[in-house]
């Protein structure tokens, strides 16, 4: 017995869990939660604090309890409406996130369909990915229909199998995210199987000997748990499948590791109980779970009711992009854009990132007087909606964003208040310093130093508060580090942009410094008339969230710009010769980068040189 | 029995160099905090509640050198906000606190040595390196006071012309404007005088003979070999690579191990011995006055 026992190998080993243990484990995090939030059963938890969340963080539990058993929600689908009536939701992603989860309480509501038109595709690859997810809910726009997504999909494959929101590599959390969207097409369409079988390869591939993964350099749990939805998702069973267990390790091995003792999760192995890591293992396991039982891919919710709308009702919703016409008699019924809100309640990140971001856009209210004299707000929004980045962050699983974000977070939540709102702030600043002129006035008067001059010195004082304050241009680091890619209606043309530092690849132990040498991959951007390299470049650094130091003064119209450091790469770091310098197809520019004013097809190249630039292939300018 | 200012000239010398010293060339945010502390602390027991002015002076100097580090450095991973398309950092802020830190509390070191080192015991100390040193830096310490009484004479004259009117800010600031370029023109004037006067007396041909005989005792050996001691132990500590932290662009440090409390414990009680000379002094003359 004990021979025959020895004798079969590994796979008595990884076949650990069973479905009774998996399930055991999603108990164990839904009594975490209960203790944690002090509730006495499941729908105490729901009506209590995941209602209290709603449109903040509950979001993905609710999906999670949607597709496990049978709960009552409505309590938190009308706190969700509540919610979506009263706020402006300016992220895309955000509004397919709040789409998902009424679907998942079995809502009516046509905000589900609404949102589709304006949100998919608007904010990158995320936002074609959960809009699959509500088209595949069987909600539908006049837009997009799931053919035409998924074609979109396939064709953001990188060649390496995987899919990224920026960057030369395949990423696993968006690999595994794209592959759980396209999971109800695998069977259906060969296009989207062989797609999906190379990015199962590439994920395979990428699979630690833990049975983990690694994204952006920390292994963390939510890249594996978003592997074990897609995998779920295939209706493949990642205890019995050989590409994904390694030295006998499977997904769930490599998601026990940050698994605590209380039944929560960590992000990683610092062993501290994690929100977001705790979820996304919640509704993975539940997801495999339900694989076992022969049940749906867990983002086409059982329980989604079809739209209900009322008559005359259907004029655009709570979408944050249109600019709502709201007819008097259907305002109670949809969604108003609520132009107040300074709150976007938060990207897809809820768990991870709780500082709110205002919506960056103007405000307009306009009362219409006339029959009863309805009162109509309407919300502009630029084109910077807030939230991107915090989006981006939960797609790469944290670690990355890349070092812009992760450690920050405790500093910027109080940092976030005084400067959320765009420009606002320096309207209070100018009247805070005009309201210290004026009570320094009064003292200096008071103490009866009354020669006028005195009275100018504080103006003049005042005035050049005022002139720093109208000159610097403080902007959040969300609203700045939007990770949205520009369109320039105005565009002439495009020019494409990489950022590399081969010369030092390899040579260093720096983590900034990429093995491969690449920080920015050959790109595209839009180019408007009389834009710069530096535009570019600033352009580039907004986008991708890459670090760029420049000094000398930017903007003006005589401006040196000097750029000192990329990627926290800085000049001088490697030898006194060495540094950053550009060329522009090929030819090494001698003006600065504020100068060199770019045309239509032109090809930047940031350059690494440790040797003035006789290490690189120079030709210079005539 | 003495208090610190009594020991001998040179063991002090040496004594400050070496808390000033690490403090430069050491960017490890404890050793500098215990610099600016010592610094302060001892400046305040020697000087009570004094000079409170200078203390807001170097409090605002504090501030603006903190404050302009993350406005023109701006590496490091945690951006609080971005201005002007450049991001401002945590880690450039609390290098910039460091560095304030570190620059202030040597300047209170300095205050110190300036208060100790009387030019009589500065003289000692130069006279036996060069002779011409010490002519130099006496003369220019000389220039400091009497710079001082010179605006102050020059500030009444302007007063009782009727030129300074002292009602308004403006007017305020022109009128010591004029008096500074009073002061500096005299001081050019008088430079040349003076150094024409001490040609024709024969200064800087020989060796200086001093008025006070500064004797090493007993104490200042002892001092001076637990000064060298001290600040051995702290060196081999930075040499060691115990006491390291990075900045930019991540903060990290040097893990804490035997090395970095060894270096530490030695540097703080290195700051803190002239404290404990002056404290033990004024117990003591307490002791003996009670006696009486």
């Amino acid at each position: 017995m004990i021979l025959i026992l020895t004798l079969v190998p590994a796979r008595v080993q990884c076949r650990a869990y069973t479905v009774d243990e998996v399930e055991s484990l999603i108990d164990g995090i839904i009594a975490y939660k209960l203790d944690a939030t002090g509730s006495g059963s499941v729908q105490d938890w729901i009506n209590g604090d995941l209602t209290d969340g709603a449109g903040a963080y509950s979001e993905w539990y609710i999906a999670s309890l949607s597709q496990y058993g049978d709960y009552d929600l409505s309590s938190y689908e009308a706190a969700l409406r509540n919610y979506l009536s009263s706020n402006n939701v300016p992220s895309a992603t955000s509004r397919e996130k709040y789409s998902l989860s009424l679907a998942a309480a079995g809502s009516t509501d046509p905000y589900m369909a609404d949102i589709i038109d304006t949100s998919v595709g608007q904010q990158g690859i995320m936002s074609w990915i959960y809009g699959l997810h509500v088209l595949n809910n069987g909600y539908t726009g006049s837009k997009y229909n799931t053919s035409g997504v998924i074609d979109t999909l396939l064709s953001l494959q990188y060649s390496d199998g995987g899919w990224a929101i920026f960057g030369a590599n395949g990423d696993i959390d968006v690999t595994a995210m794209t592959i759980s969207s396209l999971a109800p097409y695998y069977t259906q369409r060969s296009d989207v199987h062989s797609a999906v079988d190379r990015g199962l390869a590439f994920l395979s591939q990428r699979q630690q000997s833990d049975g983990g993964y690694i994204s952006f350099g920390t292994p963390n749990t939510e890249s594996t748990a978003q592997v074990l939805l897609s995998l779920s998702s295939l209706g493949i069973d990642c205890e019995e499948d050989d590409r994904f267990i390694k030295d006998g390790n499977s997904l769930i091995d490599g998601m026990m590791q940050y698994h605590l003792d209380n039944g929560s999760f960590s992000h990683t192995n610092d062993g501290a109980s994690n929100e977001s890591a705790t979820v996304q293992a919640l509704y993975s396991l539940i997801a495999y779970k339900r694989m076992c039982s022969g049940r749906g891919p867990f983002w086409v919710f059982d329980s989604r009711q079809p739209v209900k709308r009322d008559s005359g009702g259907s004029t655009g919703s709570g979408s944050g992009n249109a600019v709502k016409p709201s007819v008097p008699g259907t305002a109670t019924d949809v969604h108003p854009d609520n132009g107040t809100s300074s709150d976007n309640g938060a990207a897809l990140t809820d768990n991870r990132t709780t500082s709110p971001a205002a919506p960056a856009g103007v405000t307009t209210t306009t009362s219409v007087s006339g029959t009863g004299a309805v009162s109509v707000t309407t919300t502009l929004l630029s084109s910077k909606t807030t939230g991107k980045l915090t989006t981006l962050s939960v797609t790469t699983s944290g670690s990355s964003t890349a070092e812009l974000t992760s450690s920050s977070r405790a500093a910027e939540s109080g940092e976030k208040g005084g400067i959320a709102k765009k420009n606002g702030y320096k309207v209070k600043a100018v009247i805070i310093i005009l309201t210290a002129a004026g009570v320094l006035c009064i003292v200096v008067f008071a103490a009866g130093k009354r020669n006028y001059k005195n009275f100018i010195a504080v103006a003049a004082a005042a005035g050049i508060a005022i002139t720093v304050v109208m000159m610097t241009n403080i902007q959040s680091k969300d609203d700045y580090y939007n990770g949205e890619k520009v369109h320039k209606d105005d565009a002439i043309g495009t020019v494409t942009m990489t950022i590399r530092c081969d010369t030092i690849a390899g040579k260093s132990d720096s983590e900034f410094v990429p093995d491969d040498g690449v920080i920015l991959d050959v790109t595209e951007f839009d180019l408007a008339e009389g834009e710069t390299v530096f535009d570019i470049l600033t352009e580039a650094a907004r986008t991708y969230c890459i670090q760029v130091e420049n000094k000398g003064s930017a903007g003006s119209a005589h401006g040196m710009v000097y750029i000192s450091g990329i990627n926290y790469i800085y000049e001088m770091d490697y030898g006194d010769l060495s540094g950053w310098v550009y060329h522009v197809n090929g030819i090494t520019p001698s003006r600065n980068c504020g100068d060199y004013v770019l045309e239509d097809g032109d090809r930047i190249e940031w350059l690494y040189t440790c040797e003035l630039g006789h290490d690189l292939d120079e030709v210079y300018e005539e | 029995m003495r208090s610190f200012s009594e020991y001998n000239p040179v063991v002090i010398t040496i004594y400050i160099f070496s808390v000033t010293g690490i403090a430069m060339f050491c960017n490890y945010p404890l050793l500098i905090g215990m610099t600016f502390f010592g610094g302060v602390l001892y400046y305040i027991v020697r000087n009570g509640r004094s000079h409170w002015r200078s203390h807001i002076f170097f409090f605002m100097l504090f501030v603006v050198l903190a404050a302009a580090n993350p406005l023109v450095s701006h590496n490091g991973v945690t951006i609080l906000f971005v201005m002007n398309d450049n991001p401002v950092t945590l880690e450039a802020l609390l290098y910039g606190i460091n560095s304030a830190a570190m620059i202030v509390g040597v300047l209170y070191w300095f205050r110190n040595f300036t208060q100790i080192m009387t030019s009589e015991k500065l003289l000692y100390v130069t006279g036996a390196l060069s002779p011409k040193l010490s002519l130099v830096l006496s003369m220019s310490l000389r220039f400091v006071p009497m710079f001082h009484r010179q605006s102050e004479s020059v500030s009444d004259a302007q007063k009782a012309m009727g030129l300074f009117k002292e009602d308004n800010v403006i007017d305020d600031i022109r009128g010591k404007m004029r008096i500074f370029s009073i002061i500096i023109t005299w001081a050019l004037e008088n430079g040349i005088i003076t150094a024409d006067s001490m040609a024709a007396r024969g200064f800087g041909t020989g060796r200086r003979t001093h008025f006070t005989n500064f004797r090493f005792r007993r104490g200042d050996i002892i001092f001076l070999l637990t000064d060298l001691a001290l600040l051995g132990i702290c060196v081999a500590a930075i040499a060691g690579h115990c006491l390291e932290l990075d900045f930019y662009p991540k903060i990290r440090g040097s893990a804490i191990g035997a090395g970095a409390i060894a270096g530490a414990a030695a540097y703080g009680l290195l700051v803190l011995m002239p404290v404990i000379i002056e404290t033990e002094a004024s117990l003591r003359w307490r002791y003996l006055k009670l006696k009486i």
